[in-house]
């Protein structure tokens, strides 16, 4: 069972073929439109204002129930539209194996989302709080409201990006589904072919939604970050320069090795925003949460580093296990360096690693973390160093340049 | 609400002669609600029915006038959760309808007559929300007041009297129900 897949569908197969193609903005408002007025006194529910009751963490433990919160980028509660997001419904996602006929930053989006359409949350207001009426709309307005808290995080550490305002396909048709290896229900993702995020249905997990998980959505967001930070919004193009010849091997590990780094350092994004380094425990089961908690410290497997791939039970790769690595390495080096600290710190490396990426598509495990640790504060340095090395010992060397 | 009005509008006539030209009649209905989904992936089906009373004034007033009351209940608002065993979400609503409207016989035959009917007024629902995330529950009620419309052909047998109406909250509520109604004039 696959959790918080990204681009699943680019496995490493996919790129062993030789001929495969393969704000300013965030003012505090409380807006009531046209629109929504009508819709408030056609269901006869009050106006909202941008008070809402969403699943959300209640205490320190990152415990998931209710709470009030106040939205200050939604514009419309009916569509759950707003600066940083806005819900679709009934769209039907088809996009390409292909990377040569998709296009960077969401050009690619009328040709891969057929039938995007609004949805509609309804709600009822208790007192001043708009209180979602029926499962799917508090899945939705919780999930905006995840996002919200996200895109907030990253504008304060100078993602220019998290501005932006990003489609999010709710419970889409994915026709194509088995033949890209994506998921047809029980996930969330970041969508790059259309720049947008993937609220698939819970039909086997039974735990909090993914939506309503604000660690998850986090992740989400940080995938997008990624793509925005490390492949400067040039995923597509950058690949597509480097399979004029082919895939050699060591581009194809770089890309796994990427794809490793990319889940890591989503899962400490997703642990940074909620302080909470479980997050994941609300939504899923113990043998898939446990890997990922990154409160554990956890060890790079040296046959990783000598291009042996970790497997999963259904035999395909399991990037979360050396992500999880970086995730932990990240979120332990944040318990003495700061967690915002380490934040910045992690979205300038993804810039600075951009041109040489987009040159020479060659990646080793811990150059990001390395770069991490070297825009550190002087007085955390040491500590962030010890704190490494127990977890990248067989790959130290390529530390040396910031931990004497 | 519309009813006591009227009945007050007529009240002058004497108790006696209202009683008898009131048809006072005892309906029951059943249908199925056609609602836009939240997630907005088209339209869910639904069950619906609902109880009343009603009268016509034709006898009284000499007027193509019919003024009913009813309580509905719509299973899309079902009192049951709907979502994941860790998350759900029940919503119960009850519609205390009130109606007044005009009712045209376009045939009439021996103890036999076929028209067309529209009936608007307002509509009360009563609205309970429950939210339950793992062990904790939260419930939310609340009263709203909207107006609700229907429309349709009706037909009348001896005491007996159906009606086919397509009922839906004005302006809009993204909601259409369809309804046969079947009532006794007592």
């Amino acid at each position: 069972m696959g959790v918080l897949v990204a681009y699943k569908r680019r496995n490493y197969h996919d790129f062993m073929e030789p001929n495969h193609h393969g704000s300013s903005r965030f003012v505090a408002r409380r807006r009531v439109q046209g629109a929504l007025l009508a819709a408030a006194v056609a269901c006869g529910c009050g106006s909202p204002g941008n008070r809402v009751r969403i699943v959300d963490a209640v205490d320190a433990s990152g415990r998931l129930s209710l709470k009030d919160v106040v939205l200050a980028t939604l514009e419309d509660l009916e569509t759950v539209r707003g600066d940083v997001a806005e819900l679709v419904g009934g769209a039907t996602l088809s996009s390409s194996p292909d990377f040569l006929v998709l296009r960077d930053r969401g050009a690619s989006r009328g040709a891969v989302v057929r039938n995007p359409g609004p949805v509609a949350a309804r709600w009822i207001m208790d007192g001043d709080v708009a209180v979602p009426s029926d499962f799917d709309s508090l899945v939705m307005v919780s999930a905006y409201a995840h996002l919200e808290k996200a895109a907030l995080f990253f504008s304060a550490i100078g993602v220019t990006e998290a501005a932006q305002q990003v489609p999010v396909y709710y419970s889409p048709s994915l026709p194509d589904a088995k033949t890209l290896g994506l998921p047809e229900t029980d996930n969330a993702a970041y969508f790059p072919d259309a720049d947008g995020f993937i609220l698939l249905s819970m039909e086997i997990l039974q735990e909090i939604p993914f939506g309503t998980n604000p660690g998850v959505v986090a992740h989400e967001y940080a995938h997008r970050v990624w793509y925005y930070g490390i492949w400067d919004g040039e995923m597509f193009a950058a690949i597509n320069e480097h399979q004029q010849d082919g895939w050699d091997l060591q581009e194809a590990a770089a890309w796994n090795r990427l794809r490793a780094t990319d889940e890591g350092i989503a899962d400490f994004f997703a642990a940074a925003v909620t302080g909470d380094p479980g997050f994941l425990a609300e939504s899923v089961p113990p043998s898939l949460s446990d890997p990922r908690d990154l409160a554990r410290m956890r060890i790079m497997d040296a046959a990783w580093l000598a291009g042996s791939l970790p497997l999963d039970s259904r035999g395909q790769l399991n990037v979360y296990a050396p992500g999880s690595v970086v995730a932990s390495t990240l979120w332990s080096i944040a318990q003495v360096a700061g967690v915002d600290v380490v934040a910045r710190a992690v979205v300038e490396a993804q810039r600075a690693l951009a041109p040489s990426l987009r040159a020479s598509l060659r990646y080793q495990y811990g150059e990001l973390e390395a770069y991490v640790i070297g825009r550190l504060p002087a007085a955390s340095i040491a500590s962030a160093c010890d704190r490494a090395q127990q977890s990248y010992a067989a790959i130290w060397s390529s530390f040396s340049a910031v931990c004497p | 609400m519309t009813t006591v009005a009227v009945l007050l509008a007529i009240a002058p006539l004497g108790v006696s002669p209202l009683l008898e030209c009131l048809q006072l009649d005892l309906e029951a209905s059943g249908g199925t609600g056609f609602h836009q989904q939240s997630d907005g992936d088209g339209w869910t089906v639904s069950g619906f029915g609902a109880l009343g009373a009603g009268t016509s004034l034709k006898a009284c007033l000499d007027l193509p006038l019919r003024v009913e009351v009813g309580l509905g209940w719509d299973s899309h608002g079902a009192p049951w959760g709907r979502g994941v065993e860790a998350l759900e979400v029940g919503r119960l609503e009850l519609d205390l309808t009130a109606a007044a409207g005009v009712g045209l016989i376009v045939l009439q035959g021996d103890n036999r007559t076929l028209g067309l009917e529209a009936l608007i007024g307002p509509t009360l629902r009563m609205i309970r929300v429950s939210t339950r995330v793992r062990d904790e529950s939260q419930a939310v009620y609340r009263v709203a007041a909207r107006v609700t419309a229907a429309a349709g052909p009706y037909a009348t047998f001896g005491p007996w009297w159906f009606a086919l109406r397509a009922r839906a909250g004005l302006p809009w509520d993204d909601a259409v129900v369809a309804v046969l109604a079947v009532g006794y004039v007592l």
